[in-house]
């Protein structure tokens, strides 16, 4: 390897003056729209077909689960009507599985573009995450008349939506965008990361309250438990629509948690998109 | 180096390393297979591009000539932000628009209009800029009813179509072109070659590679002779492409084939 270079500065590209009229950030925001919109359209394919579809899965969980925690084992779990319960929890948590998990392949699945032409990598997580962000957010009409039907009438808790489906998204943007810059490099970290997917869905309360890692667990574990981004994004909601009580301590420690995340998932993010287009 | 004030892109001194990976670890396993067991890494680095300094002005078709490896390809990838250089600086005056290799980054599921909107907004238009474009673009294409098939469908041909319909109507004014002129029928060639003439009087600068060298001689002001990552001539189309095909027949003169 010829190593001669004398004068040695760091790489710069610069576009001047009015160069790019369009500016980079206006360009992004058009393209996960469009990025968007494709997918939504891939989903949809012209029918409400596809979002039934989509609500089959959790629905089928449900009904799966509320048979054997209810009468099988027996299990009593909150005043709540453990149907209702469940949904609201498992519609969050399939979220941030499929969000993330999309956003993991968004950069291997678009690999022609990558090579081929330049554009802000970021948009392809990023609509990943955005298209079933739009999709939970469908669902959510759906929740509340499921809650209805039990007699569950939302209170003035639903005030914290905003707060509960920005928290949801800043974590599932944070899970996403890390997935996405890492999976171009190992391709079997796909199978590792769903792996892991089914470890954190037993500790997380979606089957189950966070009563009950409070009431079994010493204090210490507890506290690591609720290091879980997930343990409080999910009692946020289920305080939201079901009026269960949340502590704020959960909030905190998820909220911190989630925010630490994001940060380090756009640092990596900007460190390695530019090494996307040298992998094959 | 000071830019004359017509000058659209400019490279200082850029420098770029590659790696030529043996065997490339693409899982995680196979990564620390070769971590536990001490293994050298399998690839070995060189300089695909050595202190390479180029300027262009605003209206010029400038082509590239050299033999394969020699960095052409690398030279048109960094000043469309593909790779980003290893040292060096690189200041691009305009937007700038590639059509590399085959593909030209199409998503093969996509049909070509689908294809079309896709890359209409990653070169930067608007969503109302792009409804107005798809109608000239899809006239420039001339798929027929191959315009709503997947491209990947496509013959080699078809995607050299959709390619350059999508890169002569988003007015970039730096137009990256690698080994595409030589694809496509002969009517489609004319058609390309008129509207490159009508880029030109617009002011558009035009960077080509090609192994075609009439075609560089025919249609460049200035042909760039490149070499192991360096520039080693550069100036009058047929002088350099002349000096270039007797350096290629000429053996101990060849370089940098890989």
């Amino acid at each position: 390897m010829n190593d001669s270079a004398t004068a040695r500065s760091a790489p710069r590209y610069i576009l001047e003056g009015n160069a790019d009229t369009w500016g980079d950030r206006r360009k992004l925001i058009g393209l996960v729209r469009r990025l968007t919109f494709r997918h939504l359209a891939a989903r949809y394919r012209g029918s409400a077909l596809g979002f039934l579809w989509s609500m089959l899965n959790p629905l089928m969980m449900m009904l799966v689960y509320t048979v054997v925690f209810q009468y099988v084992l027996r299990f009593k779990t909150t005043e709540i009507p453990y149907p209702a319960f469940f949904l609201t929890g498992i519609l969050a948590w399939n979220f941030i599985h499929v969000a993330s998990m999309n956003a993991a392949v968004s950069i291997i699945d678009s690999q022609p573009l990558i090579h081929q032409v330049y554009f802000p990598r970021v948009a392809l997580p990023l609509a990943a995450v955005l298209s079933n962000a739009a999709n939970y957010l469908v669902s959510l009409p759906i929740l509340v008349l499921f809650n209805l039907m039990f007699g569950i009438v939302p209170g003035t808790t639903v005030l914290l939506l905003p707060l509960a489906l920005l928290h949801l998204l800043a974590l599932a943007l944070a899970l996403g965008l890390i997935f996405a810059c890492v999976t171009p490099f190992f391709r079997d970290l796909i199978q590792l990361l769903e792996l892991g997917f089914i470890a954190w869905f037993f500790a997380t309360p979606v089957l189950y309250p966070i009563s009950f890692p409070a009431a079994n667990l010493s204090a210490p574990a507890f506290v690591l438990y609720r290091l879980n981004p997930a343990a409080g994004t999910i009692s946020l909601l289920r305080a939201t629509f079901l009026g269960e009580p949340v502590a704020p301590g959960t909030l905190v420690y998820s909220t911190v948690v989630t925010l630490i995340l994001l940060v380090l998932a756009v640092g990596l993010f900007r460190r390695l998109a530019p090494r996307f287009s040298s992998v094959t | 180096m000071a830019g004359a004030p017509d000058e659209v892109l400019s490279l200082d001194g850029v420098w770029k390393r590659h790696r030529r990976w043996k065997k490339r670890p693409h899982y995680l396993k196979e990564a620390l297979i070769q971590r536990i067991l001490r293994q050298k890494p399998h690839y070995e680095e060189f300089w695909a591009l050595q202190d390479f300094s180029l300027s262009l002005r605003r209206g010029e078709t400038v082509g590239f000539c050299g033999s394969n490896g020699a960095g052409k390809s690398t030279v048109l990838k960094l000043i469309s932000r593909i790779m980003p250089a290893t040292h060096g600086t690189i200041t691009a005056r305009g937007r700038v628009a590639a059509l590399l290799e085959l593909g030209a980054g199409f998503l093969p599921d996509l049909t070509g209009r689908e294809n079309m909107l896709l890359n209409s907004a990653i070169l930067g238009l608007t969503n109302a800029e792009s409804r107005d474009r798809m109608p000239p673009m899809v006239e420039f294409a001339d798929l027929g009813d191959f315009i709503d098939s997947p491209v990947r469908t496509y013959s080699t041909g078809m995607y050299m179509r959709l390619g350059f319909a999508i890169a002569s109507h988003v007015d970039a004014e730096i137009l990256l072109l690698d080994e595409v002129l030589s694809v496509g029928d002969a009517a489609f060639q004319k058609k390309c070659e008129d509207w490159l003439q009508r880029l030109r009087w617009d002011g558009t600068t035009v960077l080509v590679v090609s192994h075609a060298l009439p075609t560089l001689k025919k249609m460049c002001d200035r042909v760039v002779w490149i070499e192991k990552g360096r520039v080693v001539a550069q100036g009058n189309p047929a002088e350099i492409v002349g000096r270039y095909e007797r350096g290629q027949i000429e053996p101990g003169r060849t370089t940098g084939s890989s």
